[in-house]
């Protein structure tokens, strides 16, 4: 074998939520001198806010590094992944680049889902798990029994597990030594045709969309023609590189090598995320098994509280698409929250990260409107349409039939918690499918449930239902007829159509009467009383009133008041531009949001 | 000659302060009444000095603290002071707070004689078991007994306020207080609903439910009740919280609501002159030392724009019974708020929250209680 390939590890490190992961990556990046201590805080401050704040990472952040040991040298690839099932799909195509993954295990917390959903992705990518246990160095750690749980819950031997501190810098050349030793080179052959995989991709103004890649086989330089075979794109490549982590020209990119790809590509969306790069003159012959066209699963309204700033949210949305392919939008208009758009996300988390981003990073006051899944509506003139905006549901007498995505779900979780589940699966119009004892920590639990009960509340169902065990993923199996219905608001009389949601006939009135008792809570009384109605087609199913206000004034008015009071007036007048004006009835932006969170 | 309202913040409280009460009052510097008693008497020449022949004198009022708890010839001595530095008006109204507890004979007389004219009791109830909770060191049969007392010195214009909402207080107990009121001839009542500030003794036992007050609608019934029984015995609401015979309504917090200038001495005394609000410091030695060295102890100035202003004109004009003065308002401001504002004002119209008469808009009787939203659709 090439020496080469010999002495390369490409890896990446499975974590939960701060139990050390970006620590850990630090440290391994200022141990191998591939940055110094002040460069990686420069780089660190770099980084995105909320993937910081969050402790998820959202982009990938691919990491070449150099380290020595037992006299030879070795190149480490370290490749950084995402952990949620929204992006479940960017988190395989990152482990299939890769031949191990650090699992980091916090010794005063042990084992927790995040950790056991990426485990079992990584166990079906075939990579060589290597368990590290972090922040020993606690008065709380209990290495003993999280070593026990690893091997218990996970089946791993932790025998020989590094035992860690990452934020104190102890043993972390252990950590190296294990991914030297125990995580298999890539194997490739660098004769053959030209095969590299892309696991992510991003947009640089200058360079055009640039491929973040895995070379299995061959090579790839500047001035060689390639063809992305899924999308059948041919292109010149103008510039290779590796990262350092910043980007780094290199003469070559080889079988084996962690790198990216420049070739004047105008947009992301030609740089498909597990699609496989080949060389158009000597191509091979199989793309990478496991491509998917990534489509937006959930759907909501994206507004703004002050209106006039459409154009910035266009231009904010546009900037972010330049990077995020997966982000979809059209423009909307509501008869409730003014012009804005509807916009089509990956999933739930998704929609939390563009719409935060859309505020921190563009200072924009964004309302978004319930999540929705994409319908398909057979009308009674024979014309289908799909619908991700519940508003647009033609009348009833134009229907004909209503078809829902319904997602094949697997669920993998401890064995104790399975009747729970399966509990939570039937409440949401699950379809049993199979049930698998993995081995004694493990079962498998496959459903087909209507992607609208998972845009809806599942997720936080799954997680209080299995203390956070269980893990969740799922694709679009297929369209299937439902008994749905358009369930609408009514404030004084008037409808509310940002407050629409299309819901399963049987669910409808629960929906319902909880819609209107949240948003009994979250409008403030009003000069008048305010019914709020829960509507199917012209049926109340579900009434609340909001009281009217009956005494706001302030009985003391003399000459220290006055200020006082003008300002807490201003204050409120400065809350009043988030109001919005559905009739006469004042509503805070705020009351939308919080119908997102019924429960 | 422009006049000029003046307050005076006595900020001493006879052994503790109530516990509902978040004005500056310290309890425990009796022994430093004299000092401050001759830094205001200072305060008076310096302020005299400057604005005393710009200006006269509509009104005077001694507020607290306990204005009453002053050893006997301070208050003289004050009024010697305020007489000398200012033209004081032939009808000027001078006030004093008192509570019941302090009022003896010989200090009434002392302010008669001073030339204080008006006397405000603060009762708040008659329902001793509320006093006790609320805090405060009088009883019924003292509030009597005070407002007796001062009929019998010679004052002509008594005032008594009353507390609304308070904890374990029912539609009963307002009812007995109005009464009472009425029967003992006051012809002034203020009557303000708690508000519970935080830092106060209450506020943190309301808060961790030791105490319940009152719901907003319970608060509101009671406010009802006050008008209708004060209305019937002549006693009629000219603002939000003020009840008065005919000619007996106050001056010196009219001059507040018709945005008109004021000079607070004192700590935390708040003043507003040529558009300008500004405040003393509400720290006791520092004020003491400021005055000493012949300068004025204020730490906050604050130059109101043409839209503060327009603002505070709709906020406190609407609080009182003559309303918003539509032409000047207009006049002083630009724009016209009909125009400008007419929807929400059709709005508040049709369903009967004001009205529109002869040049005013008026907040009508039982909507004062939701003054706050209803400026908030003006401004």
């Amino acid at each position: 074998m090439n020496n080469e390939l010999k002495n390369t590890r490409n890896f990446c490190i499975i974590a939960h939520i701060d139990h050390g992961k970006s620590t850990l990556a630090d440290r391994l990046i200022e141990k191998t001198g591939t940055l110094s201590s002040r460069e990686l805080t420069e780089q660190v401050l770099d980084s995105m806010d909320i993937e910081r704040e969050r402790g998820i990472t959202i982009k990938l952040t691919p990491t070449r590094m150099f380290y020595e040991f037992e006299g030879e040298e070795y190149t480490l690839n370290l490749i950084d992944t995402p952990g949620h099932v929204d992006f479940t799909y960017e988190v395989s195509r990152s482990l299939k680049a890769c031949e191990g993954a650090i699992l980091v295990v916090d010794a005063t917390q042990g084992v927790e889902a995040q950790t056991l959903a990426n485990v079992y992705l990584a166990l079906e990518n075939d990579l060589t798990i290597v368990p590290v246990i972090n922040k020993i160095d606690l008065p709380s750690a209990r290495v003993e029994e999280v070593k026990k749980e690893i091997e218990d819950i996970i089946g791993l031997s932790c025998e020989d597990a590094p035992l860690i501190s990452a934020k104190e810098g102890i043993n972390i050349d252990k950590v190296l030594e294990s991914i030297i030793k125990k995580i298999p080179c890539p194997k490739g052959d660098y004769d053959k045709p030209l095969k590299a995989l892309i696991f992510d991709s991003y947009y640089d103004n200058f360079k055009g969309a640039v491929s973040l890649v895995r070379v299995f086989d061959g090579s790839v330089k500047v001035g060689d023609k390639i063809k992305m075979m899924r999308t059948n794109m041919t292109y010149d490549v103008t510039e290779v590189g590796v990262f350092c982590p910043s980007p780094k020209e290199i003469s070559v990119l080889e079988t084996g090598m962690v790198g990216y790809v420049c070739a004047s590509i105008k947009n992301v969306s030609e740089t498909k995320v597990g699609d496989t790069i080949t060389n158009t003159l000597n191509p091979t012959i199989e793309p990478f098994e496991g491509y998917k066209d990534v489509k937006p699963m959930v759907y909501c309204g994206v507004f703004l509280v002050d209106g006039s700033r459409y154009n910035d949210l266009k231009d904010a949305l546009e900037k972010l698409k330049l990077n995020d392919d997966s982000l979809h939008f059209m423009p909307e208009v509501s008869t409730a929250l003014g012009y804005g758009f509807r916009c089509g996300f990956l999933g739930l988390l998704h929609l939390e990260i563009i719409t935060e981003r859309l505020e921190r990073e563009f200072d924009l006051d964004v309302i978004t409107t319930a999540p929705s899944v994409s319908y398909r509506v057979y009308k009674t003139d024979g014309s289908m349409i799909e619908i991700s905006n519940p508003s647009l549901l033609p009348a009833t007498q134009e229907i004909k039939e209503i078809q829902e995505p319904i997602a094949n779900v697997t669920i993998y979780t401890p064995p104790e918690y399975v009747g729970n589940i399966m509990e939570l699966c039937q409440t949401k119009r699950g379809e049993y499918l199979d049930m698998q004892y993995l081995d004694k920590s493990r079962v498998m639990l496959k459903y087909d449930i209507p992607l609208n009960e998972i845009v809806y509340d599942f997720f936080d169902g799954l997680k209080s239902r299995s203390r956070g065990y269980a893990s969740l993923d799922y694709e679009i199996s297929e369209f299937r007829k439902s008994d749905l219905v358009k369930l609408d608001i009514l404030l004084n009389g008037e409808k509310c159509d940002a407050l629409s949601i299309i819901v399963h006939r049987d669910f409808a009135y629960a929906r319902g009467k909880r819609l209107a008792e949240k948003l009994k809570e979250v409008i403030p009384r009003q000069l008048f009383e305010l019914p709020i109605q829960a509507c199917i087609g012209g049926k109340v199913i579900a009434r609340e009133t909001v009281k009217a206000m009956r005494k706001d004034v302030l009985a003391k008015c003399y000459g220290g008041d006055i200020s006082r009071k003008r300002k807490l007036l201003e204050k409120q007048k400065e809350g009043k531009k988030r109001m919005r004006q559905i009739g006469s009835v004042e509503i805070p932006s705020e009351a939308f949001m919080s119908i997102l969170k019924l429960d | 000659m422009k006049t000029l309202a003046l307050y005076f913040h006595i900020p001493f409280c006879n052994g503790k302060k109530c516990d509902y009460c978040n004005f500056v009052s310290y309890v425990d510097k009796d022994a430093q009444m004299e000092k401050y008693v001759d830094a205001l008497i200072k305060e008076i020449k310096l302020r005299g000095e400057k604005e005393g022949k710009e200006y006269k004198i509509s009104s005077v009022y001694f507020g607290g603290g306990t204005p009453s708890v002053l050893k006997p010839g301070m208050i003289t001595n004050i009024m010697i002071a305020i007489k000398q530095n200012f033209k004081l008006l032939q009808n000027v109204e001078i006030t004093i707070e008192c509570n019941p507890e302090t009022a003896t004979e010989d200090k009434l007389r002392e302010y008669l004689i001073a030339g204080i004219n008006r006397i405000s009791f603060g009762v708040q109830t008659i329902n001793d078991k509320i006093l006790n909770l609320i805090g405060r060191r009088h009883n019924s049969k003292q509030a009597k007994e005070a407002i007796m007392l001062a009929k019998k010195v010679g004052f002509k214009n008594i005032s008594v306020d009353m507390m609304l909402g308070l904890p374990k207080q029912t539609l009963g107990d307002v009812k007995k207080m109005t009464k009472f009121l009425i029967k003992s001839g006051v012809n002034h009542v203020s009557a303000y609903s708690l508000i519970l500030e935080k830092g106060t003794v209450l506020y943190d036992k309301v808060k961790v439910g030791a105490l319940s007050v009152p719901s907003e609608d319970d608060t509101v019934e009671m406010y009802n009740l006050v008008y209708d029984l004060l209305s019937k015995a002549g006693l009629k609401r000219y603002e939000v919280s003020n009840f008065a015979m005919l000619d007996y309504e106050s001056k010196h917090n009219q001059n507040y609501w018709k945005l008109g200038e004021y000079l607070a001495f004192g700590i935390g005394g708040h003043s507003y002159m040529n558009d300008t609000r500004f405040a003393n410091t509400d720290d006791f030695d520092k004020y003491i030392k400021s005055i000493e060295e012949n300068t004025f102890p204020i730490v906050m100035v604050e130059k109101l724009s043409l839209t503060m202003r327009r603002e505070e004109a709709i906020m406190l004009e609407l609080r009182t019974r003559e309303g918003l003065n539509i032409e000047e308002f207009d006049d002083k401001f630009g724009g016209h708020i009909l125009r400008d504002k007419k929807k929400e004002i059709e709005f508040l119209s049709s369903k009967g929250f004001i009205s529109l008469r002869n040049g005013y808009i008026k907040v009508s009787e039982n909507a004062y209680y939701v003054l706050n939203s209803i400026i908030m659709k003006l401004i």
